[in-house]
């Protein structure tokens, strides 16, 4: 199993150094600058903000000299925010995107892979069409949309939770459903498919032959089979999840990352769009790889090569 | 059915969790009541808080509570009151200034304020390699230009000079009549030498002297806490020179760039004053809520540039057609609804002492008139024209109705163009439109800053235009040395602007926001400057009784 991870991590690096190198060409070939703006400064002054910030060099040097400090795990200095570093930028805001990205996918999973294994033990019936058609809902409904009515009835109609910023619990759970309940949906439709596959398996009905009680049937045998394609989509998911969060940050005033990641592109804040992006292919990375083990690790049909070897 | 069970006890679970937040919350929402914090919504996160390098609404906001100039402006009448300078002379010829700095000034770790702060301070943001986007606000003082732009090296050329550490002498390159009221705005604020030089170096923009527990200051407030994109609050400065007259207990900024979740926080009674109004929301809170929406004059226009290098614009009677052939007010009153003045001139009017010279009215008849000269009578011919704006609801709302009218009025075919502000500035900037959108917000309160940027070698002109008599009055005006005689000068280059129109003047904006009624002493100003000195909270308890807070 080490040998396969290290494998998958050896195997990131290129892909990575794509995302780099795209994203830096992307980002330049861009209009407009860090230091443009309505009340566009002298030429002096221009000249002297490109030199600061190592703008005049020929662009090849640049990306080398950029390269090396990332290697370093130096993002550099922001553009906008002047005297920050996204290091720091990133330091203060990952870890609130991380904290909202859990909780977004705790409710999810609650709520998700619950109704869809109900829906799938009865199928056909109101316990089915119900969450089938709330799921479909989910998946319909923006989060930009969602947010705000969230707002308007268990902030300032009932006045229950506070409208938005990043204190204490109370803040944290219309966000969380606002962020998870498209992927709530999706759960629920994944894990409602899985598990009616799962039903129909000779050793299933081999299970409910010899007497199993149904809820043992559903909890020990079938759940674990029935939830690989939920597992499978977690991973993109929460990378997902992290980088999606930017509207739900925006509606409750979170002073997560994903906020900054759009912010910065419309600043042509280069050094901010690069860390950010690069932290977030990271991520996409890494969830996929940790999804991937989970995977092999519950599926015995799947092993890890690196092991036969 | 078994399977049943563990449902119906996770509704009761739900159901007991449901309830206990319900309880828990309703204790806690108590923030309603008056703490003696402003809570301000404040558009966005702070670029910087060093005076010599922010540029910005929000950061202005915030700067106006850490720093104080030479002059505090009077909230009502902006006019200049003493601040750090206690009293000041003016030469005869209105070009040399001395300030007197007054006894009690203090920075924060009660250093006394000296004229060598400033002097160190102006001498700071004209260094070329601080880069600062503001230096120009000081190129009135002699030499400041030259040394800004490294044609001179020695600062003691520039007209800045500490004669000691309570005398600052200021020489000017010519009288310039705003110049007072020039100092009220941060570019011009001082900051503590030990403290800058402690955190790293005197011309680096990015050095982070501006953090809490680094900042020494010298305004009414210090700064308690920073917190990227979630608030900045600020407590008051126990060693202020004038701390008595701060009633505030302290101001929370929240950087909140989006218009709903700001006015849904004011709902909840979690903001004292907003930064914009939703224009879907303005409507609703006029007739339902009239005292708590604002409508006041602000210092800026609105307009659309003519590219005057382009055919058909290189023709002043095809920009002046177009030019007569809206409605004005039918775009205020339908789309923008906020109370903004129709503008038939470029410089907004409320501008003390100055009088736009007489101008345009909207007539179709003769805009027609006009067009069929140019050679496109009823529109024929007229190539198909594109009007480039930045992508913004507003924006595009105005471009849709001005299309409109065009084609009812004259027959011609407009397109419109949306594009991302950092492309639209990109391509505006390369003359590479043939109408654009434009707005300028003014600096301070004098006509010159909206006539100066359209001189031939300004670098926001981006119209193409240059008319060399405009120029040598705008360089007239900056050296006459009467008041009166300055502002007929400047009323004759507006003159100019008006015959040949670079610019198709649209409207003034006006600033809209929301206010609480507890908040007591904000007074509408056109640049929209609220010293916190004269702001309070009052309680609005439920037996009527009011207390101020402090």
């Amino acid at each position: 199993m080490l040998l396969y991870i290290l494998k998958r991590i050896f195997e990131s690096i290129p892909v990575l150094f794509a995302v780099l190198i795209f994203t830096f060409v992307f980002m330049k070939a861009a209009p407009g600058g860090p230091f443009s703006s309505e009340k566009t400064a002298s030429p002096e002054v221009i000249k002297k903000l490109n030199e600061r910030y190592n703008l005049d060099a020929p662009i090849v040097e640049q990306f080398f000299d950029y390269l090396k400090k990332v290697l370093q795990f130096d993002f550099g200095p922001s553009f906008k925010y002047v005297d920050r570093s996204v290091n720091e930028i990133i330091g203060a805001g990952l870890p609130v995107s991380l904290e909202l990205g859990l909780y977004a996918i705790i409710f999810a999973m609650l709520l998700g892979i619950s109704s869809g294994v109900f829906a799938a033990i009865r199928k056909n019936t109101w316990l089915d069409y119900l969450p089938m058609s709330f799921s479909m809902l989910g998946i319909c409904v923006p989060s930009f949309l969602l947010g705000p009515a969230l707002v308007l009835v268990f902030a300032i109609y009932f006045e229950i939770f506070p409208v938005s910023g990043w204190d204490d619990w109370t803040h944290k759970i219309l966000p969380a459903i606002t962020l998870g309940a498209g992927y709530a949906a999706y759960l629920a439709r994944l894990s409602r498919a899985g598990m009616l596959d799962i039903l129909n398996q000779d050793y299933i009905r081999t299970a409910k032959a010899k007497g199993v009680s149904n809820s043992k049937v559903i909890l020990k045998h079938a759940l674990k089979g029935g939830l690989l394609p939920v597992i499978s989509f977690l991973g993109p998911a929460m990378a997902g999840l992290l980088a999606g969060s930017f509207v739900t940050e925006t509606i409750f005033q979170i002073p997560g990352i994903g906020r900054f990641y759009v912010q910065g592109a419309f600043n042509r804040d280069y050094t901010l769009i690069m860390g950010t992006t690069i932290l977030f292919s990271a991520l996409l990375i890494f969830f996929n790889l940790l999804s991937d083990i989970l995977l092999i690790s519950l599926n015995p049909r799947l092993s890890f090569k690196g092991d036969k070897q | 059915m078994n399977l049943y069970k563990p449902s119906k006890l996770s509704t009761i679970i739900l159901f007991v969790f449901a309830l206990s937040i319900v309880s828990c919350s309703k204790k806690n929402n108590s923030s309603k009541t008056n703490d003696g914090i402003l809570k301000i919504g404040n558009g966005s996160e702070p670029s910087s808080l060093d005076p010599h390098v922010a540029t910005g609404v929000p950061e202005h906001n915030i700067l106006l509570a850490l720093f104080e100039g030479l002059i505090t402006p009077d909230p009502k009448t902006l006019k200049p009151t003493p601040g750090m300078a206690q009293s000041w002379t003016v030469s005869k010829n209105l070009s040399v200034y001395t300030f007197k700095i007054r006894d009690d000034a203090k920075w924060s770790n009660e250093d006394p304020v000296t004229a060598f702060d400033f002097e160190y301070s102006w001498k700071r943001i004209l260094t070329p390699a601080l880069a600062s986007e503001y230096s120009y606000m000081l190129y009135p003082i002699k030499n400041a230009e030259a040394y800004h732009k490294g044609k001179i090296t020695s600062f003691d050329m520039v007209g800045a000079k500490a004669l000691d550490a309570k005398t600052f002498k200021v020489i000017l390159k010519g009288p310039t009549p705003y110049f007072l009221k020039m100092l009220a705005h941060y570019s011009t604020w001082p900051v503590h030498k030990p403290t800058i030089e402690k955190y790293g170096q005197f011309d680096d923009r990015a050095n982070p002297w501006t953090r809490v527990g680094r900042m020494v200051n010298n305004g009414p407030f210090v700064l308690k806490e920073w917190s990227i994109n979630k608030v900045l609050s600020v407590i008051p400065n126990p060693k202020y020179w004038n701390k008595n007259s701060v009633k505030l207990l302290g101001i929370n900024f929240y950087p909140i760039d989006q218009g709903q979740t700001e006015e849904r926080l004011f709902r909840s009674g979690k903001l004292h004053i907003t930064s914009t109004v939703p224009n879907h929301k303005i409507k609703t809170y006029q007739d339902k809520k009239p005292d708590l929406i604002k409508i006041d004059p602000y210092l800026g226009n609105y307009f659309y540039r003519f590219n005057v290098n382009k055919k058909p614009f290189n023709d002043v009677r095809v920009r002046r057609a177009l030019t007569l052939s809206i409605d004005r007010k039918s775009i205020i009153d339908n789309i923008l609804k906020g109370g903004q003045l129709p503008a038939l001139s470029i410089v907004p009017p409320n501008l003390s002492g100055y009088q736009s010279p007489k101008s345009f009215t909207e007539n179709v008849m003769e805009a027609k008139k006009l067009l069929s000269e140019a050679g496109y009578p009823d529109g024929k011919n007229f190539p198909v024209t594109e009007i480039l704006y930045n992508t913004n609801d507003s924006h595009k709302a105005v471009a849709v109705a001005i299309q409109q009218m065009w084609k009812k009025n004259l027959g011609i075919n407009i397109t419109l163009n949306n594009q991302e502000w950092k492309v639209y500035l990109d391509t505006t900037s390369r003359l590479d439109y043939q109408l654009s959108r434009g707005g300028w917000i003014g600096d301070y309160p004098d006509p010159n800053t909206f006539l100066d940027m359209w001189t031939s070698n300004s670098g926001i002109n981006n119209t193409g235009w240059g008319n060399k008599k405009y120029d040598s009055l705008i360089a007239k005006a900056a050296v006459s040395s009467s008041a009166s005689s300055r502002l007929k000068i400047l009323q004759q280059a507006e003159a100019i602007l008006i015959e040949e129109l670079p610019i198709l003047p649209i409207y003034f904006y006006t600033r809209i926001y929301l206010k609480a009624p507890t908040l007591k002493g904000w007074e509408p100003n056109i640049l929209d400057n609220h010293p916190y000195q004269n702001v309070s909270l009052r309680n609005i308890k439920v037996k009527g009784s009011e207390t101020t807070t402090n």
